[in-house]
């Protein structure tokens, strides 16, 4: 066994110093003695997902206000270029943040598209397009991608109701539009406002029990 | 047929396990290691058998953490934890957001069993009970023989098991109890790279180890802890001189309020010595910190410490406030918390196994994951052991205390990783 004269202690576990006062050390240590695994430490990735992107995004600023400004055409396009990459970024940091939930991912990529198109609406002078037709399509997309999800990956109950829930109210939200007569093109807003009917009306029905216990879960206080 | 049921089994996270998976970062992952060491190698598929067994004791370990949009939950799940060789540092991260896995892992190394949790689920009671389960679980189907009574398992039904002891003891108090509160030194200097901490464990006969207290007239862990302060005392420059040196001491709530719990259900106290005013010999630590135990270790102090955590729970203005804002506000608070003690001494206290399962059992060692410096300790039959973790680089404060412990005459054995 190891011994350190300066700390008057013995070390079962194998070192080149004592572990205490890092000072010299008398007798021998026998490997078989250790306590933990040789674990390498984890090497850290150079260059993180995070920084990457990041750094992909302003280059892309730099570049757009560069060509900008060296071509001529009158316009600054550039201030909606910046407005598209900072979506692109959040859009892409939510997708990695949530990849293990996949339903939860598709709910934030849907609003953080739809907010920022709406948006982009507004900047360039409300046309509507956005309410008429990106929402609506956003969010019949979004509704059948968590339904075909869910049916694939025969998710539980637990894992899949508070989203679909949460999905059906979104979809409620053109038809509403069309009621309030903000939307003038209704047939997308109606087709996506008539799926999440059906499919909320099936799963209070089908699935009343689970519907309230995830009620209960989700917002208990 | 087999009858699917469609409704899943929740919980309310109880009082302390609401802040663990807000707080724990990669710096602390709020992750303890309860270890337990025999004398022959462990056999891996044997362990497997055990570890199925006993989780059927404890059956609301089979959980994952969920949010909610107020608070997060517990969901129980059908997931069969599985026994590997450990492979990763100790204490790295069992919570991950949005993983839904469970939270504790049972890894082995050579003729240790080690069982890693994430505190949210237990605290080291809890977690000493499933342990002391899953080894006798494991030596009854080894040495069938010569192991044989009926398995060691604590008398509580599930449902008390799972019982949220803070709010059951939670009520109105006598306001005019104060708490100390100090200004506190804070041990500095370089820290290790986050996920690389330092652990050094130290073994010492109990026998010995009484024979020294016994002469200070005091008992082991006033003792310890009195070093403890007197190592930390070295380490203070002139600078700091009119700051006490604070210890946080978890206290195990269960010897105070009746309670059969497998949750979270620990208080702490913290015990600031200051160097100036009362001396730096150690029969005057000891003194003091003997002093200071018996008063504050009384069940109405101790309610009025359990009271202002529930306290901030009840609060309706904090019940309403959305979780992602309550989590950052929890982040904060640990954060300026942290200043407030200088180290923090946990003590396990005695194990206790049934005697047929004795003679294959080396040691019991126990250590957690810090964001400061902490002391483990636990004792097993005449083994002693104290195990330091820490953050820093500096590794004085232990030096400081094996010394002095070497000093009193008594035989210290150490083993560390290498960071």
């Amino acid at each position: 066994m190891l011994y350190c004269e300066k700390c008057k202690i013995t070390i079962r576990t194998e070192h080149k110093s004592c572990p205490l006062c890092h000072g010299g050390l008398s007798g021998t240590a026998s490997k078989e003695d250790s306590i933990f695994p040789d674990i390498p430490a984890i090497k850290k990735r150079q260059i993180s997902f995070f920084s990457m992107l990041t750094f992909c995004c302003v280059l892309a600023f730099i570049f757009s206000y560069l060509i900008n400004n060296i071509i001529p055409s009158g316009s600054k396009w550039f201030i909606y270029m910046i407005g598209g990459i900072c979506l692109v970024w959040i859009a892409l940091i939510w997708g990695k943040s949530k990849r293990k939930n996949l339903l939860k991912n598709t709910i934030g990529q849907m609003i953080i598209i739809g907010v920022g198109l709406g948006i982009c609406d507004v900047f360039i002078g409300w046309k509507g397009w956005s309410v008429e037709f990106a929402w609506p399509i956003l969010i019949f997309l979004s509704l059948i991608f968590n339904v075909i999800t869910t049916w694939v990956k025969k998710l539980e109950g637990s894992d899949y109701m508070i989203y679909l829930l949460m999905n059906c109210i979104f979809g409620l939200i053109p038809i509403l539009l069309v009621q309030l007569q903000v939307v003038k093109f209704i047939i997308p807003s109606i087709i996506c406002g008539g799926f999440a009917m059906v499919l909320l009306a099936g799963l209070i029905i089908f699935r009343w029990d689970q519907v309230v216990q995830e009620l209960v879960k989700k917002f208990h206080m | 047929m087999m009858i699917r049921n469609r409704n899943s089994k929740w919980r309310q996270l109880d009082n302390a396990a609401k802040i663990f998976p807000a707080v724990s970062d990669k710096r602390d992952e709020r992750v303890f290691r309860f270890v337990c060491e025999l004398k022959e190698e462990v056999n891996p598929l044997i362990l497997q058998d055990a570890l199925d067994e006993a989780i059927k004791i404890f059956p609301m370990f089979l959980c994952v953490i969920r949010k909610g949009f107020f608070w997060s939950y517990m969901e129980e799940r059908d997931i069969r934890p599985l026994v590997s060789e450990e492979n990763m540092p100790p204490c790295s991260r069992i919570y991950v957001r949005d993983q839904r896995n469970l939270l504790f892992t049972v890894t082995y190394f050579k003729k240790r069993i080690n069982f890693e949790v994430f505190h949210a689920l237990t605290d080291g009671t809890g977690a000493l009970q499933f342990l002391k389960t899953l080894v006798h679980y494991y030596l009854k189907l080894v040495h069938p023989d010569h192991v044989n009574e009926p398995i060691y398992s604590y008398d509580a039904t599930y449902t008390e098991k799972e019982e949220d002891s803070f709010k059951k003891y939670y009520k109105k108090v006598d306001k005019t109890i104060k708490i100390p509160k100090y200004q506190s030194f804070q041990l500095g200097g370089r820290k290790l790279d986050s996920g690389n901490m330092g652990i050094i464990e130290g073994k010492l006969s109990v026998a010995e180890v009484l024979k020294i207290s016994r002469e200070y007239n005091t008992t082991m862990t006033v003792l310890l802890a009195a070093i403890y302060l007197a190592a930390i005392e070295k380490e203070i420059g002139p600078r700091h001189k009119h700051k006490t040196a604070t210890l946080m001491v978890p206290v195990n709530l269960r010897n105070y309020f009746p309670s059969a719990s497998a949750s979270n259900f620990f208080g702490w106290i913290n015990v600031g010595y200051d160097f100036e005013v009362r001396g730096k010999e150690l029969p005057e630590i000891i003194s003091y910190v003997s002093e200071f135990f018996k008063n504050e270790l009384t069940v109405e102090r101790l309610a009025v410490r359990v009271n202002d955590f529930v306290k901030l729970e009840e609060n309706i203005l904090a019940r309403l406030i959305p979780l992602e804002i309550k989590n950052f506000g929890m982040k904060m608070g640990s954060k300026v918390k942290k200043y407030a003690v200088t180290a923090i001494f946990s003590n396990i206290g005695k194990v206790e196994m049934p005697e047929e399962c004795t003679p294959y059992i080396e040691l019991f060692d126990i250590f957690i994951s810090t964001p400061k410096m902490q002391l483990c300790m636990c004792s097993f039959n005449d083994q002693l052991v104290l195990n330091f973790t820490s953050v820093y680089e500096s590794t004085n404060v232990q030096r400081n205390f094996f010394r002095i412990l070497s000093g009193l005459g008594l035989k210290v054995e150490i083993s560390a990783r290498d960071s």
